[in-house]
């Protein structure tokens, strides 16, 4: 195992952990709402039990997951903690509809870092299906964008092999797109100058190229991959 | 048990290595995280597995940072400074071009990020000779021609070598008096574990130690 897959085996064990961390969380946060006893005096409502700061803790903990799961997921990490936050709250209110804590019409409320007003059960989870269902749409799309944008498909078949490239030249073609002319060396040390189409987020930073090992300066089957830029030295 | 020890230096590096006050610190913070871990999940409270999954979750992250930016696996350290220095002379197995980062093979060594990799194997007087791999971004001592090597290296941490540009005129001498016999050792090219997977293993052992303890104790 090389060091760069040990690395990222803990990385992944971490995320898992966290994700286990945000659903425990959150179906805490409705599991146990009717059964936090609030104790309210002129300033405002304080508890002194778990389920009434696990709103807060539930979105740290998100945040902490999406900065983790960013180097994995990409784009998609948004869309896909939000779901995976909404879900669990959701989750947490079926069971304990089903453990007959709540009904489908008792009114509750839902502290999430500020009173959220009174509604029913029902309204909670029409509210929670519907932000899980966004979450899960900017997801995909952000998970289409990344994947397009970094080749990641197209690099994981056997007949293609990534090389470092450079680009040269400008030409707009329509909108954001333009031609240039991407050179690299491929496996043999051969250079290779192919003229693709790009995004212009590809100018201005490091980028590879995919080709297909048997035709490599065959425009249609070149590609250029634009590796994601790291915001953080730890991701 | 001193007698030993003494009797194999590699032993004695090993122990001598693993007594760092950085990895006893690291080894105690993982094995109180994954008992809390343990202990969370095994019967504890909801806040006692919380804490066991944020800080197991954030040393494991620390931990994969480490071994993926350091340079350990047979890779020399760099001297310290102050430290004990000696010269030893070396035989020069190969010498390879690799990415500074990750260590694969580059094919262009005018690259950026490419670094010389000389994989070596040290004969110090006194020690037995010991494989190591020292990387530099300049071919010194002209070593992609040369099959022996000046090293300087620290007698009491011997995995901290270096490459110096330009070694003392009696150990250049000496080093192309050495006998490829004289440095013959059963080690491999260094592969070596990823730095900080023993901190993991021991962090591990610890913390099962600490659940089973507070078990049999109930």
């Amino acid at each position: 195992m090389s060091r760069k897959t040990y690395g990222l085996t803990l990385r992944g064990l971490a995320c898992v952990l966290l994700a286990w961390q945000v659903w425990l969380v959150w179906h805490l946060s409705t599991y146990d709402v009717t059964a936090v006893a609030w104790a309210c005096d002129g300033e405002g409502c304080g508890s002194d039990q778990f389920a009434a700061l696990a709103p807060e803790l539930g979105i740290a903990s998100t945040v902490l997951l999406g900065f983790v799961a960013a180097r994995f997921l990409h784009r998609a990490t948004a869309g896909a903690v939000i779901a995976l936050s909404a879900c669990g709250a959701a989750a947490g209110w079926y069971d304990a509809v089903s453990d007959r804590r709540v009904a489908y019409d008792t009114v509750t409320d839902f502290m999430l870092v500020v009173p959220a007003g009174r509604h029913t059960v029902s309204g909670w989870l029409a509210f929670l299906w519907s932000v899980a269902a966004a979450g899960c749409f900017v997801a995909v799309w952000g998970a289409a964008v990344s994947l397009r944008r970094t080749a990641a498909l197209r690099r994981l078949r056997g007949e293609f092999s990534t090389a470092q490239a450079r680009l040269e030249g400008w030409r707009p073609v329509r909108g954001r797109r333009g031609e240039v002319t991407v050179v690299f060396h491929d496996t043999q040390g051969v250079r290779h100058a192919v003229p693709v189409v790009v995004d212009r987020a590809a100018l201005d930073r490091p980028v590879l190229a995919v080709y297909d090992r048997s035709r490599p300066a065959d425009p249609r089957r070149t590609r250029v991959a634009v590796p994601r830029r790291r915001l953080l030295r730890s991701s | 048990m001193r007698r030993s020890v003494t009797r194999h230096p590699a032993a004695r590096d090993f122990v001598r290595r693993f007594l760092a006050l950085d990895v006893l610190l690291g080894t105690a913070v993982v094995g109180l995280a994954f008992a809390a871990l343990a202990e969370g999940v095994l019967d504890g409270p909801t806040w006692l597995l919380v804490v066991g999954l944020t800080t197991t979750a954030l040393a494991l992250l620390c931990l994969g940072a480490v071994a993926e930016r350091g340079q350990g696996g047979g890779v020399a350290s760099g001297l310290r400074s102050g430290g004990p220095r000696a010269y030893a002379p070396a035989v020069v197995h190969s010498v390879r071009a690799v990415q500074r980062e990750t260590g694969r093979l580059v094919l262009d060594a005018q690259a950026a990020d490419s670094v010389f990799a000389f994989d070596l194997t040290v004969v110090p007087e006194g020690r037995r000779p010991f494989r190591v791999e020292v990387r530099h971004p300049l071919d010194v001592q002209g070593l992609l021609h040369r099959g022996r090597a000046v090293v300087e290296y620290d007698p009491r941490q011997p995995w901290r070598v270096v490459v110096p540009n330009h070694p003392p005129g009696e150990w250049v001498a000496r080093a192309a008096r050495l006998d490829a016999e004289s440095a013959h050792t059963a080690e491999g090219p260094p592969t070596g574990v990823p730095p900080g997977a023993q901190v993991l293993v021991t962090g591990v052992v610890v913390a099962v130690g600490l659940v089973g303890v507070l078990h049999l104790a109930g």
